[in-house]
């Protein structure tokens, strides 16, 4: 569904250097990385919004390394929010929906039924974060990234929303992109894990996650295969984290 | 750490003064106010007065009645000042501003125009009237509130209607040049004859040959150039109406007057040059940028100062 | 207190005191000469207004061209804004001195240039009579000099409005499905518009000052800032002195215009 092939891409002080995983329809894959690795110029390049400067991806079995974002079907989901300041709440929601009632329902669901008439100014970081996923998923793309969406969130909700993202993704046959900090978000979630280096970024590790879907909060963070690949990926990254420090030592 | 370094450039900048250096050695200033038709001949008088004496000269063009302005309203006094029209000393500046003024050059009007003007190759002396009531050629004048060669276009325009006995003709000409094509003064005529904005413009002869236009020479009897015609000259009146005043100008010759004010700031000096400007070098450069300086200047007026008096004859 | 401290103390008041002499000098010096003229001939000048017909037609004249040029201006020179803003402009240095370029000549020598470009001896000149138009003694003229000479300022200033805007927000719109300029049209436009109002404001306020470029084109019919100087001219200080005084009154409103767009909150900036 989403293949990646050898992408070279710069952003500024960032760089991806020969990129590449895949993940079939419906899977939900896992960007881990620190701060300094090129996480988010690798969704704007899966997106369009950026274009990279070799290499291919693929969307749908088809080419799509020319296509202009509009065009790509792809939802994504920014760090920021970067929730259009002139708009109010419902207005940033319903701005690329096709059925803006399903758009402000889909709010609702998400908890954001509450903000909707508000301007965008004032809400809180978590609030923000809740109108920007809601704002790329009233479009129902098949494709999503999400840039850390739940970095601003509290640790009860962000329990919650992520078990919703699952459950919306599953019904709508999504197939997810998801950049997080958070290893056991990741594990959690995951179908497959992509780690990444710091720049220039490349792909340290491209792990198989084979937990058992739909995934519990209590259930599947006790299960011993979870457990087993978690202390797998902290220990890869603290081992990437030492060879970087005895690196620039 | 540049930035000291720069700052320090930037203010010696601000405050040098090359100029000083003459000024300590005790050589004159000079400042001429000057009529834009004289411009040019008095900028060369100027800087060969500087070449002479070391002397530091600046020089502000303008038209007659501007500059005479400058003076009355604004209170900025030159040294000397040069205009176009003996008229303007006698009705705006004599006797508080300057109590003489030497007559010192004549002038003529003549028809001024290019190779591109439309006609130029028909124009002349009998038919130039003709050629500018055509209905395509494009002909300026100067405002008649400002310079006095734009109320000399009118009275020309007269005084030719009288001598082709064509009634009307002044009226025709006149209406030949809308708004649009009406300038300040003498120089801005020339230059938009230059660029080709204008096919004819009525301007004084020494522009006409300054600048190498080709020119038509009219009939002495209407170019407001021969001192003994003044009586035929003064049978043409004009009526320049402003918004405030109306002002009745009578035909006469041209004649250009030249004076050091009463006030002037260094009176001295200008003395010198005007007196340099009258003498046979200073004709001799005028002359050669065109002007037709009067081998006999004529002083106007009392209290002549003993520098100027050597000139009377 | 320690020494060092009353010594800071101490510096800290010299340098206040500074701050504010250097405010009251430079306020004095541009205050002073406004509050003369208004003295002197503001009263006088508005009362003219209902009689001065020559005065009105060249306000009007003045007002007419300028929002002319100003219009002009925003349409031609927002898209290349957008284009230097946002860096996709190919040789964009290159064209950024060249909008410059008008802002350092002095006025009436870009009026001479704009006589060799499209007078009626030139190329450009020769085209545009034959569809009737002249660029000396004429209003296109003086839209022609007002362009020249405040064109460059409107780019400048709605590049910055527009530069503002984070890019990003446009991004976001083309992922939810708009085109390049429908992303835009929707998210840019209104998040820059108040700065594009702004600098549109400025445009017309420069246009409207103009005088050496405009003189050299076009002397009559006469634009207010000619009027001044023909009525000082030809009938002195004391006549010229209510025009003056009327110009520098209406220079207030597009002043205030300008105060109340600044005073709305800036937009487009994203919590970071």
């Amino acid at each position: 569904m989403i293949e990646v092939e050898s992408l070279h891409a710069r952003a500024g002080a960032f760089e991806l250097r020969d990129v590449s995983f895949s993940l079939p329809p419906g899977a939900w894959g896992i960007v881990l990385g620190s701060a300094g690795s090129g996480k988010t110029t690798l969704l704007e390049t899966i997106a369009g919004v950026r274009r990279a400067a070799s290499g291919r991806v693929r969307l749908r079995d088809s080419d799509v390394t020319l296509v202009p974002p509009e065009r790509r079907g792809v939802g994504i989901v920014y760090q920021h929010a970067l929730l259009f300041p002139h708009l109010t709440v419902e207005e940033n929601v319903c701005y690329g929906a096709h059925d803006p009632r399903y758009a402000v329902a889909l709010a609702r669901r998400l908890g954001a039924g509450e903000l909707l008439a508000r301007g965008v100014r004032e809400l809180s970081g978590g609030e923000r974060q809740i109108v920007a996923l809601a704002r790329a998923l009233a479009p129902q793309p098949d494709i999503l990234l999400l840039d850390e969406p739940l970095a601003a969130v509290d640790a009860q909700t962000r329990a919650e929303m992520q078990d919703l993202l699952l459950d919306l993704a599953k019904k709508y046959d999504q197939t997810c992109v998801l950049v997080t900090h958070d290893v056991d978000e990741a594990v959690y979630m995951a179908d497959r894990i992509v780690v990444l280096s710091k720049r220039p970024t490349t792909v340290v590790a491209d792990l198989p996650v084979s937990l058992p879907k739909p995934r519990d909060q209590l259930q599947t963070r006790e299960d011993p295969a979870y457990l087993g690949l978690r202390h797998k990926v902290i220990t890869l990254i603290r081992s990437m984290r030492a060879g970087a420090a005895t690196q620039e030592s | 750490m540049r930035l000291p370094g720069i700052a320090c450039l930037v203010v010696s900048l601000a405050f040098a003064r090359p100029r000083d250096a003459a000024a300590a050695s005790g050589a004159d200033t000079v400042v001429v106010f000057a009529a834009a038709s004289l411009a040019v001949p008095i900028r060369a008088a100027l800087d060969s007065f500087a070449r002479r004496t070391g002397a530091v000269v600046q020089q502000e063009n303008g038209a007659s009645l501007e500059l005479a302005r400058r003076i009355t309203e604004l209170g900025r006094v030159p040294d000397v000042i040069a205009l176009a029209d003996q008229e303007v000393f006698a009705q705006l500046l004599v006797p508080r501003v300057a109590s003489w003024y030497v007559r010192f050059a004549r002038n003529r009007m003549v028809v001024a125009f290019t190779g591109r003007s439309k006609g130029a190759a028909q124009i002349g002396p009998a038919n130039w009237h003709r050629v500018l009531s055509r209905p395509d050629v494009r002909v300026g004048r100067s405002d008649p509130r400002l310079a006095p060669v734009g109320y000399r276009t009118l009275l020309l325009y007269r005084l030719a209607e009288g001598y082709y006995h064509l009634p009307g003709l002044a009226s025709r000409l006149e209406a030949q040049t809308p708004p649009a094509l009406i300038r300040a003064n003498a120089s801005e005529l020339v230059a938009l004859l230059q660029a080709g904005e204008l096919d004819y413009i009525v301007d004084y002869e020494s522009l006409a040959r300054a600048n190498r236009l080709r020119f038509v020479t009219l009939p002495p009897q209407i170019d407001l150039g021969d001192p003994a015609r003044a009586s035929q000259y003064a049978r043409a009146t004009v009526r320049v109406a402003r918004r405030t005043d109306t002002t009745t100008y009578a035909g006469a010759p041209i004649v250009y007057g030249a004076s050091v004010p009463r006030a002037a700031p260094h009176a001295a000096a200008g003395h010198r040059f005007l007196r340099y400007l009258l003498s046979p070098e200073g004709q001799a450069v005028l002359r050669a940028h065109a002007v037709d300086a009067l081998r006999m200047p004529e002083l106007v007026g009392d209290s002549v100062p003993p520098a100027l008096r050597a000139t009377r004859r | 207190m320690s020494d060092a401290a009353v010594r800071g103390r101490g510096t800290h008041r010299v340098a206040a005191a500074g701050v504010v002499a250097g405010a009251v000098l430079l306020l004095a010096l541009l205050g002073l000469p406004i509050v003369a003229l208004l003295l002197r001939g503001g009263v006088s000048g508005l009362g003219q207004l209902g009689s001065d017909r020559e005065l009105r037609a060249a306000l009007w004249l003045t007002a007419q061209t300028a929002t002319v040029a100003t219009l002009l201006a925003m349409l031609l020179g927002t898209p290349l804004a957008y284009l230097l803003a946002r860096g996709r402009m190919p040789a964009g240095a290159l064209v950024g001195a060249l909008l410059d370029l008008p802002l350092l000549i002095p006025h009436p020598v870009a009026g001479m240039a704009l006589l060799l470009a499209f007078g009626r001896a030139s190329p450009a000149g020769a085209a545009l009579a034959q569809i009737g138009l002249a660029v000396v003694g004429s209003r296109t003229g003086i839209v022609l000099a007002m362009l020249f000479v405040a064109a460059p300022l409107y780019v400048s200033a709605a590049r910055e409005a527009i530069a503002r805007v984070d890019e990003r927000y446009e991004s976001v719109a083309r992922t939810l499905g708009d085109s390049p300029v429908r992303a835009v049209w929707r998210v840019t436009r209104p998040l820059a518009g108040r700065g594009l109002v702004a600098a549109a404001v400025v445009m017309w306020a420069r246009a409207v000052s103009e005088f050496g470029a405009i003189v050299i084109l076009t002397y009559n019919p006469k634009v207010a800032s000619v009027l001044s100087y023909d009525r000082f001219t030809g009938e002195g200080l004391d006549a010229a002195l209510p025009v003056a005084a009327v110009l520098v009154i209406l220079a207030i409103v597009p002043l205030l215009v300008l105060r109340s767009l600044r005073a709305g909150t800036a937009l487009g900036e994203p919590a970071r």
